[in-house]
């Protein structure tokens, strides 16, 4: 049994969910799961020292004892690690604008990508990476938004309108793909894309279909922040269906083959 | 027995120079400048010109003025000084420094013709650069093709940004550009310097008149107004920044002095004639004897952020705009509703 640590923030749920249900294809039987959250962007408050991933803030220790039955995660148990915070950088919305989508460098392409990896989120990545030595660690980040999101709409709109603007949109995230894949961060930390099975067919945004209850949950939202931006509809947290074939695509890949 | 009239008699102390410069402040000089119309916050503005006028974009943001951009940067660009690299941010589209108002006026005959110019692409090492604003892709682009989309998406974008514009600040900067002689397009920046080369039956120098500044400074307000379709005021400044060098065979503080004279008295001009049209006197505030140098770096050339910050105190207490308060750093939205989905989860 090959034991696999999930490490997030809310988009730690979907994952979690799968797991609970079992219904990970073909994976679920050679796998064993333990999951840690907290919050919002709580794990930039964590630190790796040798092989214990500890938190600074009692909050997210007792986060951490909570969804994962400990309040530090010791990394050499685990056969391989995923993670699930923070923006994810094969979305798309990183290398556009606010109107419509410009051309966009290869030189800004890079420099987007290098703010990635200068962003906590990253530095804590290559952190758990150099403790678990050779072990594959997945940055998989937070799910793109969904298809039906206000800013997708807009954009497949101007994509689906103009022949030139979609290749310019697909070809920016093919750019992206490749020079994620080039990246000489630690050669254990892989950058994860989420399949083409949870995307629409152009592979910008979430499925619709993976969105988790939405309707119901932003109802209940008080803050108008929340409520303006999802205008009545959660487009980012997605479902166990999506977290099944997230993580069956993570463990299928050759590095997961390999532990 | 009261005094003797004269023609001064009657003057307020701005007017002479013992009050107005010498026994002030350079810190706050009053009445230097008095707006000939406020500044209505609903106003959308633009911003152009030499370098110095990226400060005034930079302020008129922060006091909460709605400056244009029509080509903002990639949403995951947050590193000011990359946005800066690339262009992005500094001015109301992607154009980079436009110095003369002979390029401001080519400028705008391109966005009204709605069509790029093919034509001025520089080679250097394989890299190719567009020759109207190499600064805004240092490292240059892939192709020759690459170069013609980026400036059909610029030219297309500057177009919307004039459709949009109640007010265009402009800041003048120089007399002397490079010209490529087939087609009378001048350059910001001597080709070779950043890419290209220096072929003199390709390029010649040239150095603006008051006439010609005059004539295309006046071109490109009205084709601005024309492509606008509705009131645009203009404001112009002029770059008390000197020139770091000069193609004129004769001293660099001659050239300075030449440009500044000429975009000063073409502004001052331009202003006189038109309600429409103010000036703001920038250069005047960086370059008053009263503050002794002291706005400008070691170099002499570049304007400290304090003098800067003079520069905009004397606009936005004259405008009466204030200091807008920072702006909470936004969030990833991965902050929504995460609680609730947490808890779904991990319910037992």
């Amino acid at each position: 049994m090959k034991r696999i640590c999930v490490i997030g923030n809310s988009h730690l749920a979907a994952l979690k969910q799968a797991i609970d249900t079992g219904a990970i294809d073909g994976v679920s039987d050679s796998y064993s799961f333990d999951t840690f959250g907290a919050v919002r962007a709580n794990l930039r408050d964590v630190e790796v020292v040798g092989t214990q991933v500890t938190a600074k803030r009692k909050l997210v220790r007792q986060s951490f004892l909570r969804t994962g039955g400990r309040k530090t995660i010791d990394l050499s148990h685990y056969n391989g690690v995923v993670l699930a915070y923070r923006n994810s950088p094969f979305f798309i919305r990183a290398y556009l604008g606010k109107s419509q989508p410009a051309p966009i460098s290869a030189a800004v392409i890079e420099a987007v990508i290098q703010g990635f990896f200068n962003d906590w989120s990253i530095k804590l990545a290559q952190h758990i990476a150099r403790a678990m030595g050779d072990r594959p660690v997945w940055f998989l980040g937070r799910p793109f938004n969904a298809e039906h999101d206000h800013h997708a709409r807009v954009l497949l709109g101007a994509v689906r309108a103009c022949e030139r603007t979609r290749e310019r949109v697909v070809g920016i995230s093919d750019q992206v793909t490749d020079m994620l894949g080039d990246s000489d961060l630690e050669p254990n930390l892989k950058f994860h894309r989420p399949p083409p099975s949870v995307l629409e067919p152009l592979g910008l945004f979430s499925r619709s279909e993976f969105v988790r209850g939405g309707k119901e949950l932003a109802a209940g939202i008080k803050s108008d922040r929340a409520s303006a931006q999802v205008q009545g509809e959660d487009t980012i947290h997605m479902n166990a269906a999506y977290g099944a074939a997230v993580l069956a695509d993570i463990l299928g890949s050759k590095e997961a083959a390999a532990v | 027995m009261s005094a003797p009239q004269n023609p001064y008699s009657d003057r307020p102390p701005r007017s002479f120079w013992r009050h107005g410069v010498a026994q002030n402040s350079p810190l706050e000089v009053p009445d230097i400048f008095t707006p000939k119309w406020p500044l209505d916050p609903g106003w959308t503005i633009a911003t152009a010109g030499s370098c110095f006028a990226q400060h005034i974009a930079r302020h008129l943001r922060q006091s909460g003025a709605r400056v244009i951009d029509v080509e903002p940067p990639p949403n995951g660009l947050v590193d000011p000084a990359m946005r800066a690299r690339f262009g992005y941010g500094l001015y109301s589209a992607r154009y980079g420094n436009i110095y003369t108002a002979r390029q401001l006026r080519q400028l705008i005959e391109e966005a009204q013709s709605g069509t790029a110019s093919a034509e001025h692409i520089w080679e250097r090492d394989g890299r190719y650069f567009d020759a109207l604003r190499p600064n805004v892709e240092p490292d240059g682009l892939a192709s020759a093709e690459d170069v013609r989309a980026h400036r059909q998406w610029h030219i297309e974008r500057v177009r919307a940004m004039i459709e949009a514009t109640d007010l265009f600040i402009f800041t003048l900067g120089l007399t002397e550009a490079w010209e490529h002689i087939p087609t009378g397009r001048v350059y910001p920046t001597a080709p070779g310097v950043i890419a290209g080369d220096c072929d003199p039956g390709q390029y010649r120098f040239v150095n603006f008149t008051f006439p010609e500044v005059h004539a295309d400074l006046t071109q490109a307000i009205a084709m601005l107004r024309d492509m606008r379709g509705a009131p645009m005021r203009v404001l112009l400044t002029v770059s008390p920044v000197p020139l770091t060098a000069t193609a004129e065979d004769h001293h660099v503080l001659l050239s300075s002095t030449y440009s500044k004279s000429v975009l000063r008295a073409v502004a001052g001009h331009v202003a006189a004639q038109d309600a429409q049209i103010d000036y703001f006197p920038s250069f005047e505030i960086v370059t008053n004897p009263a503050a002794r140098g002291v706005f400008f770096a070691p170099n002499l050339r570049s304007v400290t952020p304090e003098g800067v910050d003079v520069v905009m105190r004397h606009f936005k207490n004259a405008h009466q705009l204030a200091e807008a308060p920072a702006l909470p750093a936004e969030d990833s939205d991965d902050d929504v509703v995460c609680e609730e989905a947490m808890l779904e989860a991990f319910a037992k």
